[in-house]
């Protein structure tokens, strides 16, 4: 019983430490993580302006938008 | 981390093929199960059910194929659901989850060599001891 306690306490440990240790690395700047993240956002929202622009009859008329904006 | 033995009797080849195959059960369900861990540990568990009268040889080695399958349930479960948290959540992609990641990867992949060779072991009829699972094992089933 003591062995396998004993045992176990020692793969807890080494998952956890091997954990911990892999979390020391700065993963977010080895992959580019928030960059992909960034430019992604915009390709994302350039592509969905797009299609508003494509679809939809925009208004650029100014006393429309300014009542808009006026809100 | 494991030690192979002769079992204290010779299993016949019934039972060395029941026994292989309660290892075999939890890697075929890997194919449907990869993405949810929870399909592995059913698997075995059915498996563990339909054999649970069988003998000591049987009963030992779906145990020991339980017991891991039990184990890494908690483990895999928690990085699948963090995983989903970061698709559908506010949560975002940290260190720390990539650390999680690459560490429940690489357990997998040795619990997966294991399961692998001692399912080609016990087929031969060699009793193979996982390191902490074998001794589990040991004290839950008795002959």
């Amino acid at each position: 019983m003591e062995k396998v306690i004993i045992r176990i306490v020692i793969i807890l440990v080494l998952f956890f430490g091997l954990f911990y240790g892999l979390q020391q690395i700065d993963w977010m700047t080895l992959f580019k993580i928030e960059e992909t993240t960034k430019s992604n956002e915009e390709k994302f929202g350039e592509l969905i302006w797009d299609s508003i622009n494509g679809t939809e009859t925009i208004v650029k008329d100014e006393s429309v938008n300014q009542a808009i904006d006026s809100l | 981390m494991m030690s192979n033995y002769r079992f204290y009797y010779e299993p016949s080849e019934h039972e060395c093929e029941n026994a292989s195959n309660s290892y075999l059960m939890s890697l075929i369900a890997i194919i449907v199960g990869l993405p949810l861990p929870i399909v592995n540990l059913i698997a075995t568990f059915f498996f563990y059910i339909a054999n649970r009268k069988g003998t000591h040889f049987v009963r030992w080695h779906i145990t020991q194929a339980l017991l891991a399958q039990a184990s890494f349930l908690i483990f895999n479960s928690y990085g699948f659901w963090w995983t989903i948290s970061i698709v559908i959540s506010d949560e975002k992609i940290s260190n720390g989850w990539i650390a999680y990641m690459i560490c429940i990867v690489i357990f997998n992949i040795i619990e997966f060599i294991a399961t692998i060779y001692t399912a080609i072991q016990t087929r031969k009829g060699i009793h193979v001891k996982w390191w902490l699972y074998g001794d589990i094992t040991d004290l839950i089933v008795k002959p």
